[in-house]
């Protein structure tokens, strides 16, 4: 008869040849600044809206010449084109909310994932510590055990 | 032939112990009258019970008391599955105890029952059965049988400090045939009554079932994949530790989870850390070994392994305890889990398992197994009938 393709006892001896696991000596923590905090991000929350005015220039005939110019060519272009202006500014609106969105979330993430490390820190700790009560009970025991013996 | 079956408990079938009596009363009476005596009168059943007579008797002695002895003996409860160091102390504390305490623990373990003692004396079967060497029913109960009736102990041994008690040497050596359902229980009472009376003991096996539909029903709302946990319940503050620093190192970068299986009215509260389910039913244990990655059985000293075969028969992997008893045996034998006895090896067998070639190879093997050696009905009932007929097996 065909004997089986995994054997227990050999997959026990492969398991324990590997090295065993401790309690890193390092802290792995992520220090990376909160990314709501962000000046880039501040920024863009505060420059989000499409400037529509047009800006004064120095005094003086023809620099009013060119400002009235350039009033009426603003007048025009947002007026003819106020449906697109009006989505485009929907559109960055949307970006900026995502943006502070993605923000939030990146930091709840590594908040977690420094919480997760040092939890599995403490995890080992404890096994650890669980070990070293046993091996020392089952020594006490062994060793009243070996006492009590005639 | 009349044959009538001693028991301290009959009904519960959840329980590893009497399912076996059960099993064992089952197979007996397909060839023979078969009458269970059992010492809860108004609180068990009664009757015809299948193709049984169940008899029950008043009860003498309260469970308090057993516990109070056991608590002044041995410090109360037993170690966890991880632990080997009760098991390794067994003999010496069970044989260091004054004899009026062992008298008096075998007295108040249940089944104490004068009533049922003078019907064994008074009643003449062919043949009887005492189930579970530590209980009065069968200490007290052996001494009430005339000697020219034939007796058969089913043990339900395991390694604590009862079994090697002296007071329960009448016990092992008055029964015609021992019946076992394990190797290691085979061992165990070999260790007891010595390997030149290899002949009085039989491995009778077992059989179980499982419902192959629980591949069809999910558990509700799962999604990932996860290592379930039987006996949520019995797992200490070690165990968890353990398990917590294992599952955080092996499932962080897999996407897998541990989910803690806990009876219904028996789950415990605080363990906010685990994936907790309660277990409505069998079938919803069976539910969840399908869609286990692997099913971990921590307890210790397993007279049958139940779960494990169980898991076995749907195709899942096992991990157990080092110290499981039969849960070890299957996993070893059947070539289809892993154990662990430290947070290393539970740690590496996880890793292990994770791997999906692996896990369904050993799901194969385990499989066949369990098949082989325990699904077939038609052997367990020949196998009891020819242990209690003196035949060859």
């Amino acid at each position: 008869m065909e004997g089986p393709t995994f054997r227990a006892r050999e997959l026990m001896k492969q398991l324990n040849e590997r090295p065993k696991i401790t309690i890193p000596e390092r802290d792995y923590s992520l220090d990376i600044p909160a990314l709501i905090h962000n000046p880039e991000l501040a920024y863009l929350n505060r420059h989000f809206g499409i400037v529509r005015e047009v800006s004064r220039s120095k005094a003086g005939f023809l620099s009013r010449i060119k400002y009235r110019i350039k009033v009426l060519v603003a007048r025009l272009v947002f007026g003819s084109l106020s449906d697109y202006f009006a989505a485009q500014q929907e559109f960055i609106n949307h970006l900026v909310r995502l943006q502070n969105e993605v923000a939030r979330s990146l930091d709840a993430t590594i908040e977690q994932t420094n919480k997760t490390m040092v939890g599995t820190r403490e995890a080992l700790r404890l096994a650890e510590e669980a070990g070293m009560l046993h091996r020392l009970l089952e020594a006490r025991i062994g060793k009243g055990t070996a006492e009590s013996e005639p | 032939m009349r044959v009538a079956i001693v028991t301290p408990q009959f009904g519960n079938s959840s329980s590893e112990d009497q399912l076996i009596v059960r099993r064992v009363a089952g197979a007996l009476s397909v060839e023979h009258s078969v009458t269970v005596l059992h010492p809860h009168l108004g609180d068990g059943p009664s009757g015809p019970v299948g193709s049984l007579n169940v008899i029950p008797f008043r009860e003498e002695g309260s469970r308090t008391r057993y516990a109070a002895l056991g608590e002044a003996s041995f410090g109360g409860r037993s170690c966890s599955g991880y632990c080997t160091c009760y098991s390794q102390h067994a003999k010496e504390l069970g044989r260091s105890l004054p004899r009026f305490v062992q008298e008096e623990l075998a007295r108040a373990s249940g089944g104490n029952s004068p009533d049922l003692f003078s019907h064994l004396r008074e009643v003449k079967y062919d043949l009887v059965v005492f189930a579970g060497y530590s209980f009065a029913s069968t200490r007290f109960g052996l001494d009430y049988v005339p000697a020219s009736t034939k007796v058969i102990l089913l043990p339900l041994a395991r390694e604590e400090p009862l079994f090697w008690m002296p007071t329960y040497d009448s016990v092992f050596s008055r029964p015609d045939r021992i019946l076992v359902t394990t190797r290691t229980e085979e061992l165990l009472v070999l260790g007891r009554i010595g390997d030149s009376q290899r002949e009085r003991v039989f491995d009778i096996r077992f059989v179980l079932n499982v419902n192959r539909l629980a591949f069809d029903t999910s558990p509700a709302g799962r999604r990932r994949k996860s290592f379930v946990v039987a006996g949520g319940e019995s797992l200490d503050r070690s165990q968890i530790d353990w398990l917590k620093a294992a599952a955080a190192l092996t499932f962080a970068k897999m996407n897998m989870e541990l989910v803690v299986l806990e009876p219904k009215g028996r789950a415990s509260n605080g363990r906010e850390w685990f994936e907790r389910e309660v277990l409505v039913s069998r079938s919803d244990l069976w539910r969840w070994m399908t869609r286990a990655l692997a099913f971990i059985d921590p307890r210790p000293k397993r007279i049958l392994g139940r779960e494990v075969l169980e898991a076995y028969l749907l195709g899942t992997p096992v991990l157990v305890s080092r110290d499981g008893g039969a849960n070890l045996e299957h996993a070893d034998e059947g070539n289809g889990g892993l154990w662990f006895s430290g947070f290393n090896e539970l740690e590496a067998g996880l890793n292990l398992l994770a791997d999906d070639d692996l896990r369904g190879t050993l799901g194969q093997q385990g499989r066949e197994y369990a098949l082989r050696e325990y699904g077939d009905s038609a052997k367990f009932i020949q196998r009891v009938n020819e242990a209690v007929l003196d035949k060859e097996t």
